[in-house]
């Protein structure tokens, strides 16, 4: 990716903005009379730039964006506050001045692509529809011919014949390209993209990424990132806002707001992040949960989750101004000179690269607690076209062991098996081949009679805390469950668990839908641990968190691990928390395991051309780095599962495939080091010195 | 597409014979049908002849398969009233029943997706509120005293339309008004209710980003999608429709299928009640195959797959 | 917020009527739906009859007072519409939550029989089962309820085939919850507020159904009154006097109107997927 030109700060000294925000107000009424989601946010973006807008959930930072384009869905509205666009008052157009400016001046991509078209409209009229509306006066072949033109500016393959199909035809990322050729189509000045990569793979992330670049350096638009990734942000943007609880927290430039950041709520952020280029036995944490909007605390938002305020008396008082610190760079801290001492005192140190600390294990030299032999897992789909049933093969011969005490890291992108690989283990779903062994019994066709007391051995933490907890049961009957299933109900004993998760006993009378994701979350590890399982299955488990809470759950599923001597099977899509909390690392693609190793053999020197690809697609939250590596962008979408290559999966999108890797399947063995496996016929040849070569898929 | 509909129309088969097999268990539940046949006064040597002239003395398994093909051949047996083919006088009422259902269903459905799109055009909040309570209103008045309403009203005081029988367009009138506003109230509330749920879609957000008008982006966009849905409910209400008729044209006496059965209920003439809910039954069955098909050709969803 | 408060005082306005009617009226002196007397006929509301006896809703052709037949006539109803809900509801949730959570052969089957009844119009299918073996006010309640139960068994089935893969379902399967642990602790308590939402919009037509009926003569049998009865045998007065036909009407109206706006407070106003699960 060409992120040189593009971390370049803006041109001119002190260009006209293309867009000023000024003390936007966003309410929508509640039961208690109006809720504030966004107090106040005030930047300018400049001709060319990148502006990222960072924050989590309920920041308002969506919100905001979603105001300047005149699309704040009801019953939200603009209480107060002045958008300008090129000199233009936004805020004083009536809908029908403002079509005028939508879709021609100023654009935006949404983040799911897969509903942000209409299902029934082919794709060529969708994009036609922007062309035509803001030029009347082109011909019908005009208009065809530019929304061709478009397809094939961001990367679409044969535009011609696509232009005629439905939204259904396209994958994910092909659906965000359409979105992003509808958005430049008028060659706006200002482009907002609202997390227009979360819902996507990160090598599809990368994909989408790069035409975005590609279009912006064709146009010169403007672009507002909204994005929670500071990954993103780090490679993407030129300045940044910090956005909390609906409050601007800091505003800079983009290498100061990673070197020097001057408000405690980035400090806390940034240190929060597993990152791959760190090896840290904790994450900094910032302790608490996000805030109540509808009880906003009084004085500066942040300050009851503040290491900094430390209950000071104008943190608790007085708001915050927004003011300025430095060149271009703002912070609502009262004590934002404090910052840099306080975080070199605290948060860095925690987060410093503190070298393999007695966190590390030995490697795995006792018995494996789980181990699968050859596990493989068929679903039959219905056919649409014919009689009879395909069959999906979901997972195919996949063998792992799981050593007692370790973590082992399963990986890879959506569909590629992980998932599935768990709830075989678990035997949710019964495998077509294979075996499982649990604790030295064989439980592949265990009865469910013989099976169930056997369970309490093997638990699991899914990932999503609104579906993980039954809405109907109080917290004390949720944890109590897995008790009373086994006959052994105890009430001291789910208070000691609550307390073991960091949860006080007093909320086990509260219901399940009281609580934030992260509490969520907590409860089901509580349940998890009710029976004392020694191997533990992380679904994900930290994937819907927020990063400031996701650092608060890995700490907590960390020290468990030490004290309670678990084993854990960790399958995540997230490479970062990954490398944070696996001893091993297992990569799997289309159904197959593709690469194992300890986690420094597969994140040091990556065997695979697949592992190598998806390391190198995930930005790191450092601009410097960002801008000097170079990265691999694979080109195509994962093959149907349906239908897979024939020999090596991973053969359409390998930049190495020869005729070999057509004919015969690489198979999973030694190749690069002792006990490294790794299924690439020319894995050899790959090393670390490699990944950093400029490669560009032809995409 | 052809694979599709060759496993749809396989599904309505299967339907057509469970409809066969419940018709079937009916009748047995009728009682003797040997007794019903007969006079009073018959003995016992009679009933026993007529017994196995009628198959009746064999196992349940050979009439059930005499009955299958009895059946798919049309033959429902004999009427006992009027001693003619059960069937024919079934079909012999069928154009009245499709023509008061049509008219009601058209009529219905067109005023629904006209007032269903001003109602949505349109800015006023009184309007569309009045529609709903308007709406919910007709909905909760049976068919019958809706009907006599109308006859109260337009027959007996106004003297302007006749309240009985079928024949020129102004019998047509009152039944078919009755059926229509039942339907144009559910139709109305499902097209509002299905309009509201695309609202929320992001799609439609996408289009406002585009610069679209309102008026554009409820044609365009809302429309199609918020229809496809309705196409499978009109379809399985246009078989409901069917036979719902029956209470309808009880109450003007519209010499259609159900009026017929319910004939033929007091009169204990089970051949024809059977007859009856079995062409009924068959008629539904088939839109529903024609409304799966065409939904199949509307939605690219399910066309490419 | 307001609309919400409107319609809900609408409905409780209509079914406090109701309930005066059918709860009040039985306790007056002079309630007597039976008694016949021929001399005071066809009375107006309000009429009196030759022995100086005031007739607050009038009387019918026999001579019986029409508030208190109205009155009976509307337990009758309830009681039908009451009875046949809670057969429906537990026919339709046992049924649908089998079919949602064991799928297979469990779910092809009661899945089939759901689709076989769809197909033959319900009341067509009523209309031949009660020719056959004739009605009465507890056959009535009976037969409705063993035909009115797929609209709760496909709901049921929709909730459970997404409640099985809920984490919280599965965690208890991890855990060695047997099925029927899962269906009783989870499946059940999670689907029964949404089989009573489905419930109380089938009341009012289970109320239509066996008006109509019982219009067309083949539900609740006379001398017993009922609403659609009373209007089928004031039809043929409909000239001289209409009321016998427009009371029992305005009362059925009332209820079901009272009891749809009512069920209709607790899904939002445009949200039908009841109906819609129905239908589909």
């Amino acid at each position: 990716m060409s992120s040189m030109d593009q971390n370049q700060p803006p041109t001119s000294a002190s260009p006209e903005p293309v867009l000023s925000v000024r003390d936007l107000v966003i309410e929508v009424p509640s039961e208690q009379g109006m809720t504030r989601l966004v107090d106040g946010a005030t930047f300018d973006v400049f001709p060319h730039e990148v502006f990222g807008l960072v924050g989590e959930s309920g920041s308002g930072k969506s919100m905001t964006m979603l105001a300047v384009m005149g699309l704040l869905p009801a019953p939200v509205q603009l209480t107060s506050g002045k958008v300008i666009l090129r000199g233009q008052s936004l805020t004083d157009l009536s809908f029908e001045q403002m079509r005028k400016v939508r879709g021609k001046s100023m654009s935006m991509v949404f983040q799911d692509p897969m509903t942000s078209l209409n299902p029934v409209l082919r794709v060529g009229s969708q994009i036609a529809e922007t062309v035509r509306l803001h030029n009347p006066a082109m011909s019908k072949a005009e208009v065809r011919a530019r929304a061709i033109e478009l397809l094939g500016l961001v990367n679409i393959p044969d535009p011609e014949r696509r232009y005629q199909q439905y939204p259904n035809e396209f994958s994910g990322g092909m659906r965000q390209r359409v979105m992003i050729a509808i958005a430049m189509a008028n060659d706006p000045d200002l482009l907002i993209a609202d997390e227009p990569t979360t819902a996507l793979d990160v090598t599809i992330q990368a994909q989408v990424m790069k035409v975005l670049a590609r279009v912006r350096a064709k146009t010169g638009a403007a672009m507002v990132l909204i994005t929670h990734d500071l990954g993103l942000v780090a490679e993407t943007a030129n300045r940044v806002a910090v956005m909390y609880g609906g409050r601007m927290m800091e505003r800079a430039p983009v290498d100061p707001i990673f070197a020097q950041p001057r408000h405690p709520y980035t400090v806390g952020l940034i240190s929060s992040l597993p990152r791959l280029d760190r090896n840290v036995g904790e994450l900094y944490s910032i302790p608490g949960q996000v805030p109540n909007l509808a009880k906003r605390p009084p004085g500066c938002v942040f300050h009851p989750r503040c290491a900094l305020s430390d209950g000071r008396s104008p943190c608790r008082e007085q708001l915050p101004e927004f003011r300025q610190v430095g060149a271009d760079h703002r912070s609502a801290c009262h004590f934002a000179e404090e910052v840099a001492e306080w975080s070199r005192k605290t948060a860095v140190v925690l987060s410093g690269d503190v070298a393999h600390g007695s966190d590390r294990k030995e490697p795995a030299t006792k018995a494996p607690v789980l181990r699968i032999e050859q596990l493989s897992k068929d679903f039959a789909i219905r056919r649409r076209k014919g009689w009879g049933h395909d069959h999906l093969k979901a997972v195919r011969a996949v063998s792992l062991s799981l050593a007692s005490g370790r973590t082992l890291g399963l990986v890879g992108e959506s569909g590629c098996g992980k998932s599935t690989l768990g709830r075989l283990i678990l035997r949710l779903i019964d495998p077509t081949e294979g075996k499982i062994w649990l604790m030295d019994a064989d439980i592949t066709t265990m009865k469910p009679s013989r099976l169930r007391p056997k369970r309490k051995e093997l638990q699991v933490v899914f990932q999503d805390p609104y579906a993980s907890l039954d809405p109907r049961m109080t917290v004390h009957e949720v944890i109590a469950e897995p008790l009373r299933i086994n006959g052994r109900y105890n009430a001291a004993r789910v208070n000691e668990l609550l307390q073991h998760v960091g949860l006080s006993p007093e909320v086990a009378g509260r219901r399940p839908p009281e609580f934030s994701g992260g509490q969520r979350q907590r409860i089901a590890i509580a349940r998890a641990l009710a029976l004392g399982p020694d191997v533990m299955i992380l679904d994900e488990a930290v994937s819907a968190l927020d990063v400031s809470i996701q650092a608060q759950v890995i700490n907590l599923l960390k020290s468990l691990q030490r004290e309670l001597g678990l084993s854990y099977l960790f399958i995540s899509h997230d490479l970062s928390v990954v490398h944070h909390i696996s001893d091993d690392v297992a990569v799997m693609y289309l159904g197959k395991l593709i690469e194992f190793g300890s986690r420094d053999q597969v994140f040091g020197s990556p065997a695979h051309p697949y592992t190598q690809a998806l390391l190198s697609a995930i930005p790191a939250p450092d601009p410097a780095r960002a801008r000097s590596s170079e990265r691999i962008v694979l080109s195509g979408d994962m093959p149907n599962p349906l239908s897979p290559p024939s020999g090596c999966a991973f053969r359409t999108r390998c930049l190495k495939a020869t005729e070999k890797c057509a004919q015969l399947e690489p198979e999973l063995v030694e190749r690069t080091g002792p006990a490294h496996l790794s299924a690439c016929h020319y894995a050899d040849e790959s090393g670390v010195e490699q990944t950093s070569r400029r490669k560009v898929g032809a995409s | 597409m052809a694979y599709f509909i060759l496993r749809r129309a396989f599904q309505s088969v299967l339907t057509v014979l469970g409809v066969m097999t419940v018709t079937f268990f009916l009748v047995r539940l009728a009682g003797d049908p040997a007794l019903l046949l007969l006079p009073v006064e018959a003995t016992d040597e009679d009933i026993r002849r007529l017994r196995s002239a009628l198959g009746l003395d064999q196992s349940l398994i050979v009439q059930y398969v005499k009955f299958l093909t009895n059946a798919l051949g049309g033959d429902f047996g004999v009427s006992l009233r009027q001693r003619t083919s059960a069937l024919d006088l079934v079909l012999e009422r069928v154009p009245a029943t499709l023509e008061l259902a049509l008219t009601a269903f058209v009529l219905g459905i067109l005023l629904a997706f006209a007032i269903g799109l001003l109602m949505r055009l349109t800015t006023s909040a009184k309007v569309r509120t009045t529609i709903m309570w308007l709406a919910l209103a007709r909905q909760a008045i049976p068919v019958f005293s809706f009907g006599l309403i109308l006859i109260l009203i337009f027959s007996v005081w106004l003297r302007w339309l006749p309240s009985l029988g079928r024949g020129t367009i102004q019998h047509l009138v009152l039944p078919a008004l009755t059926l229509a506003t039942y339907e144009l109230a559910l139709y109305l509330r499902l097209f509002n209710a299905s309009l509201s749920a695309e609202q929320r879609q992001d799609y439609v957000r996408t289009a406002y980003s585009k610069g679209q008008s309102r008026t554009t982006v409820i044609l365009k966009h809302m429309l199609p999608n918020a229809l496809l849905p309705l196409v499978t409910i009109a379809g399985i209400n246009l078989g409901l429709l069917l036979g719902g008729t029956v209470v309808t044209e009880t109450v003007f006496s519209w010499p259609g299928v159900g009026r017929l059965i319910v004939q033929s209920v007091s009169q204990r003439d089970y051949p024809v009640i059977i007859a009856g809910v079995f062409i009924i039954s068959l008629i539904f069955v088939l839109v529903n195959l024609i409304v799966d098909i065409l939904y199949g050709f509307l939605d690219p969803r399910v066309r490419v797959a | 917020m307001r609309k919400i408060r409107v319609s809900t005082g609408v409905a409780l306005a209509l079914l406090f009527g109701i309930l005066l009617l059918i709860a009040v009226v039985p306790l007056l002196p002079t309630y007597d739906p039976y008694g016949q007397n021929l001399s005071a006929s066809l009375l107006p509301p309000g009429g009196v009859s030759f022995d100086g006896r005031m007739y607050l809703l009038g009387t019918d052709t026999l001579g019986r007072d029409m508030v208190s037949r109205l009155a009976l006539a509307g337990q009758v109803s309830l009681f039908i519409g009451f009875s046949a809900v809670i057969v429906s509801l537990v026919i339709g949730v046992a049924l649908g939550l089998l079919a949602g959570f064991f799928r297979g052969w469990v779910e092809n089957v009661i899945m089939g029989i759901a689709d076989l009844q769809l197909s033959i119009p319900r009341v067509l299918l009523l209309i031949a089962v009660a020719a056959i073996l004739g009605s009465g006010v507890f056959k009535l309640a009976i037969l409705l309820g063993l035909t009115s139960w797929v609209a709760y068994g496909r709901v049921a089935r929709a909730m459970a085939l997404s409640l099985r893969e809920r984490e919280f379902v599965l965690s208890a399967t991890t855990q060695g919850a047997t099925a029927t642990w899962n269906i009783r602790k989870h499946l059940l308590p999670n689907v029964l507020p949404q089989m009573l939402i489905v419930g109380s919009y089938e009341l009012g037509q289970i109320i239509v159904l066996e008006s109509a009926l019982s219009y067309l003569g083949l539900g609740v049998q006379p001398p017993l009154p009922s609403w659609g009865l009373m209007v089928s045998e004031g039809q043929t007065y409909l000239e001289l006097d209409p009321w016998l036909s427009v009371l029992p009407s305005i009362a059925l109206f009332m209820l079901v109107a009272g009891v749809q706006i009512y069920s209709q407070t607790f899904t939002s106003e445009n949200d039908m997927s009841a109906e819609v699960v129905k239908a589909s």
